[in-house]
């Protein structure tokens, strides 16, 4: 991830199996970020919530960000569209959307960019609709704020197609009728297609989707997954989650984050069966499995360290069995390639041990 | 033998019907009648200035007269209608300057957060921690009379009541994740304010608005039964209320009439106020 020439790396090492669709354009990836910061300012000074992140998403390629609560998975997010809560401020060597360069641009081209280049799909679909206006109307707004100045300005009713266009393509029945539906009027897992549909209306480079299904019902979990997934076409998603088990089934790649930082990224199968940082085996240790042995569940000891009081070094290292007393430098990410970490002292590959 | 016998509904419900939910239509029928004299009321009556010196304190009901004249022998309904226009103008004015300011200070203050939020909140504290009248007095003292430094004054005092309470609904809106998800699909912040924020605080700007026209009815009226109000030779409800009391004990419909008037325009003000709230507000208090 740290050679800028090669950001398709994980992309391409698509350990699934699944083919790089064809259509994928080479070139412009749909995140490219270098060295993200997010800081805060606080009384007691500086606190870093996201401290030197790199992450990179190809066309067509998901990303699963995990990590536990307040480990700044959502900042990350949130940075990819510069909208960090005040008094935040982002800094980074690079910040590109689909090649264009965020932190060059000022609030209105933001604007311009939020919602057209990047679109984003909520945790609660509940609460991300306006109670009192319908569904196609907000679906109607996004597009129509995003038509480009100049030439014919399209009509309501060119826009009313659209939305029922895109309420058809994420698969909501009869969609001529639930153009006019209230959010109230809808369950949630429609809801959660809606908002789906409302974030690509705009066929955006990158789609940034925050827990889409925590809100929702276990049975409709997958089928939202597998639209995100089914609809992607030549967009980036970055999936932030706390779930491995949703990282895994629909992400080429998955990172994962402690204490805002990238502490391991890989492909997805390779991740999930060969974690070399001692956080990603204490995670997968953590969630529970449908294996025919059992065992009981590891929880990791000790609470994710606040922003305000971090540990030089590994931030891990206070709660790492595996802690050397090299832990005191900060590690990089490494090796260069599709599977990197950041530990000084890594479990072994689990693949290569095994004959 | 256990009979059960239907206890009588108690009064207050048997009548309760009759008038539950039927505050907004009774407030605004009323309000409409009153605007409707205002407004066309002075084109009908007399000459609300004629003096007859020999038709001078009739009662009401009198030949011609049909509210009775004043000390100069004045019709008193011409002189109600013109009172109640120039005092409901005064209202509606000031109302809608106050409306206009509180509102647009509250979105600002509830939008962006740090030094122009600390601004305006202080502000408003500070305005209300000032007695309103006795400031109008003062400005209206120092700069003179008149129809436009009355509204002025009134609205430029009274906007505070109407920004403390549309910036607590605001902020608490601005919270709301469709907000944010507007702005994430690349809303401006006006645009956020204008199609998200605003008819969000529609309902309680609306309620407000009724109940502080009544505010500024009475404010009015109070300052010109001080002199300060509407220029001499202009009646209002409030100066033909401190004309009244040399003949309290000679013409007491003298003061009655005006009196009645300012009651009638305040309670009906009221009545639409709380059937806004019910229609509006009412679903979602009311919820259990």
């Amino acid at each position: 991830m740290s050679t800028p020439d090669a950001p398709h790396a994980g992309g391409t090492a698509r350990a699934a199996g699944k083919p790089v669709p064809a259509s994928s354009p080479v070139g412009s990836p749909a995140l490219d970020l270098q060295d993200l910061r997010v800081d805060f300012p606080t009384p007691l000074g500086e606190v870093g919530i996201v401290d030197g992140v790199s992450l990179s998403i190809a066309r067509g390629e998901a990303l699963g960000m995990v990590g536990e609560s307040g480990s700044g998975k959502t900042m990350i997010a949130l940075a990819c569209l510069r909208m960090v809560p005040e008094p935040g401020r982002v800094a980074a060597t690079r910040l590109r959307v689909a090649d264009r360069d965020l932190l060059a641009l000022d609030e209105p081209a933001l604007c311009a960019v939020r919602g057209a280049d990047v679109g984003v799909v909520f945790q609660n679909p509940m609460t991300a609709f306006n109670p009192v206006r319908t569904i196609g109307e907000q679906l109607a707004a996004t597009w129509l704020r995003h038509r480009p100045a100049g030439g014919a300005r399209p009509s309501r009713r060119e826009a009313r197609e659209r939305a029922i266009a895109a309420l058809r393509e994420v698969g909501i029945a009869a969609p001529e009728r639930r153009v006019d539906a209230y959010p109230h009027q809808m369950s949630g897992g429609m809801l959660q297609r809606a908002l789906i549909a409302h974030a690509m209306i705009n066929q955006p480079a990158l789609i940034v989707a925050d827990e889409p299904t925590t809100a929702l019902d276990a049975t409709v979990q997958a089928q939202i997954l597998d639209l995100l997934r089914a609809r992607l076409a030549n967009a980036g998603l970055l999936l932030v989650t706390h779930d491995l088990g949703v990282a895994a089934e629909i992400c080429d790649r998955v990172a994962v984050v402690y204490a805002g930082r990238v502490v391991e990224v890989g492909p997805a199968r390779e991740l999930l069966e060969s974690p070399r940082h001692p956080y990603t085996q204490a995670l997968l240790a953590a969630a529970p499995r449908l294996d025919p042995e059992r065992r009981p569940l590891a929880p990791i000891p000790g609470a994710p360290p606040s922003p305000a009081d971090l540990v030089a070094g590994c931030r891990y290292a206070p709660r790492c069995p595996r802690a050397v007393p090299r832990c005191g430098e900060r590690p990089r990410l490494a090796p260069e390639g599709p599977h990197a970490y950041a530990c000084w002292n890594p479990a072994d590959d689990a693949r290569r041990a095994k004959p | 033998m256990a009979t059960v016998t239907p206890t009588a509904a108690p009064a207050a419900t048997r009548l309760g019907p009759l008038f539950a939910g039927r505050e907004f239509l009774w407030g605004a029928l009323a309000v409409l009648l009153v605007l409707l004299v205002a407004i066309v009321g002075p084109w009908l009556a007399q000459d609300p200035a004629a003096t007859t010196l020999d038709r001078r304190l009739l009662p009401p009901f009198s030949d011609g007269h049909w509210l009775g004249t004043d000390a100069l022998g004045r019709d008193l309904w011409a002189r109600i209608v013109t009172g109640l226009e120039w005092s409901i103008a005064v209202a509606v004015a000031s109302t809608a300057i106050a409306a206009l300011i509180g509102t647009v200070l509250a979105l600002l203050a509830a939008e962006r957060a740090g030094p122009v939020r600390t601004l305006v909140l202080q502000t408003v504290d500070a305005f209300l921690s000032f007695p309103g009248l006795v400031v109008a007095i003062a400005v209206i003292a120092t700069v003179g009379h008149g129809y436009l430094p009355l509204v002025l004054t009134l609205g430029g005092l009274s906007w505070p009541v109407f920004a403390r309470v549309i910036y607590a609904e605001a902020s608490s809106l601005m919270q709301r994740d469709y907000v944010l998800a507007a702005r994430l699909a690349g809303s401006s912040r006006t645009r956020i304010l204008a199609g998200h924020v605003l008819p969000g605080v529609a309902p309680t700007l609306l309620v407000m608005l009724a109940f502080h026209l009544a505010d500024m009815l009475v404010a009015e009226s109070a300052l010109s039964f001080l002199g300060l109000g509407a220029p001499l030779g202009e009646p209002s409800l409030g100066n033909m209320l401190a004309e009244s009391r040399q003949y309290l004990y000679v013409a007491p419909w003298l003061m009655f009439v005006p009196a009645c008037a300012i009651v009638l325009v305040v309670v009906s003000a009221n009545l639409l106020g709380d059937g806004l709230t019910e229609r509006l507000r009412g679903r979602a208090r009311r919820a259990p």
